[in-house]
């Protein structure tokens, strides 16, 4: 009986291990190797920025493979991709803002085979919508870095700081892609309102989090940071 | 003699008087029965199976072999209308199939059912933000055209689509909202924490 036991754990042991060594494989390696089959100019720009997202914990190996073997596989012009790639990198070095939202709208085009152009064009709006939230937190006092020691002023832990501010530019974005007015502020308000409340009530996200938010941000906060990107896009 | 010849004129002349009025007795049984019937209280369907089943007190094994064969009865019938009757077999089966869900997303913390109704379809399939859009299949093991998938996922906001035959399908029945997206409608589904907050 004991060597039966011994037999099906060996057994169990043999079939899981494998299986987690397979999963815990990918590494920046296998990402550098995706990158530089795309054969682009930036490569070392692009490896460099998500480099540094690895490090912050903003990305994963396993995501970015994914991205850059759904991008080479794609049909389209090597520019385009190149500039999507280099749109993500310099939001995720230069500006440090939290990336999943463009990696994630990125793929969902792919998936719906539009043109590389209205995917450049989304990650684009998206990238400086991010930057956009992100100040306006900071000029609301809600930050995440320590270094900011004024008073009201709330610190947030990284991954609470981008989860506020990608929920927010996704807001703000899924409105602007409606075709409702930036002017409408209210309807905007309104729009971050309703997002947040159902976050906090399936609680995605800590209560105070959304207070604070709410409290601090008004209606014509947010619709100066939809014609500022209108703006740039007619620019 | 004499005693003999009187009692058969006496028969002949009853026989003569009955046979007159016979005509008065035709049809008088059957009035009689109509008559008493009448009288009687009519008994109704509920009298009726009361008596019966009072009746079968006597036995208890053909009282339980008449409830089995009502079961029966009955059973074939509820499923002979649901073949029958589209509609009803429609309603039942998503019914059911999200009456299973349910169960699942209450059991297993975070399992997110995904039901799409195509019938005819080749394949279906649902891409999302939960894994970077790449189709998990759905599938309709009954053939009945409702084609589902249970999925298990972390808490989070996610945004899909159903692909039916190669067709994008963005807008959701079961969906908490939608949104537009590249010119299409993506469905938004909430998965919630129900144990600690992060």
């Amino acid at each position: 009986m004991k060597e039966l036991v011994f037999l099906a754990f060996v057994a169990c042991l043999l079939t899981i291990v494998p299986t987690q060594i397979t999963l815990a494989e990918t590494t920046s390696i296998d990402v550098k190797e995706e990158l530089q089959s795309l054969g682009l100019r930036s490569t070392t720009e692009i490896m460099s920025a998500i480099e540094t997202g690895f490090l912050q914990g903003r990305l994963a190996p396993d995501e970015m493979v994914s991205l850059l073997s759904n991008l080479a596989a794609y049909n389209g012009e090597r520019e385009d991709k190149e500039t999507i790639l280099i749109t993500i990198a310099r939001a995720l070095k230069d500006d440090s803002l939290p990336v999943t939202m463009l990696i994630g709208k990125v793929e969902e085009g792919l998936a719906r085979k539009v043109s590389l152009q209205a995917i450049k064009q989304m990650v684009s709006e998206r990238a400086s919508l991010l930057a956009e939230v992100r100040d306006l937190l900071y000029t609301n006092l809600i930050f995440t870095s320590s270094e900011y020691g004024q008073e009201n002023c709330l610190v947030l832990p990284l991954p609470r700081f981008d989860f506020l501010v990608t929920q927010i530019a996704d807001t703000l974005a899924n409105y602007q892609e409606s075709g409702r007015s930036p002017l409408e502020g209210y309807l905007v308000y309104q729009e971050m309102h309703t997002r947040l409340s159902m976050l906090e009530r399936n609680a995605i996200i800590p209560a105070e989090d959304v207070e604070l938010v709410l409290e601090r941000i008004k209606p014509e906060n947010l619709t100066r940071i939809l014609s500022n990107v209108l703006s740039q896009q007619q620019q | 003699m004499h005693e003999d010849k009187l009692e058969k004129l006496l028969r002949d002349t009853l026989q003569q008087e009955v046979s007159k009025e016979r005509h008065y007795l035709d049809g008088l049984e059957k009035e009689i029965v109509a008559e008493l019937t009448g009288q009687l209280p009519k008994r109704g369907w509920l009298q009726t199976l009361t008596r019966l089943f009072a009746q079968m007190q006597r036995s208890r094994r053909r009282q339980l072999a008449v409830i089995g064969i009502t079961a029966v009865i009955f059973l074939f019938l509820g499923i002979f209308v649901s073949e029958r009757v589209p509609l009803v077999h429609g309603l039942f089966s998503v019914y059911d199939k999200q009456q299973k869900a349910t169960i699942a997303t209450n059991s297993d913390e975070g399992q997110l059912l995904f039901v799409m109704p195509a019938p005819g379809a080749q394949t279906v399939a649902v891409v999302g933000s939960f894994n970077n859009w790449k189709p998990i299949l759905l599938t309709d093991e009954d053939k009945d055209g409702i084609w589902l998938t249970n999925l298990p996922l972390p808490p989070g906001r996610y945004e899909y689509a159903f692909v039916v035959d190669g067709r994008w399908w963005g807008q959701d029945p079961l969906a908490d909202e939608y949104v537009r997206s590249f010119g299409g409608y993506n469905s938004v589904r909430y998965v919630g924490y129900t144990g600690d907050k992060i």
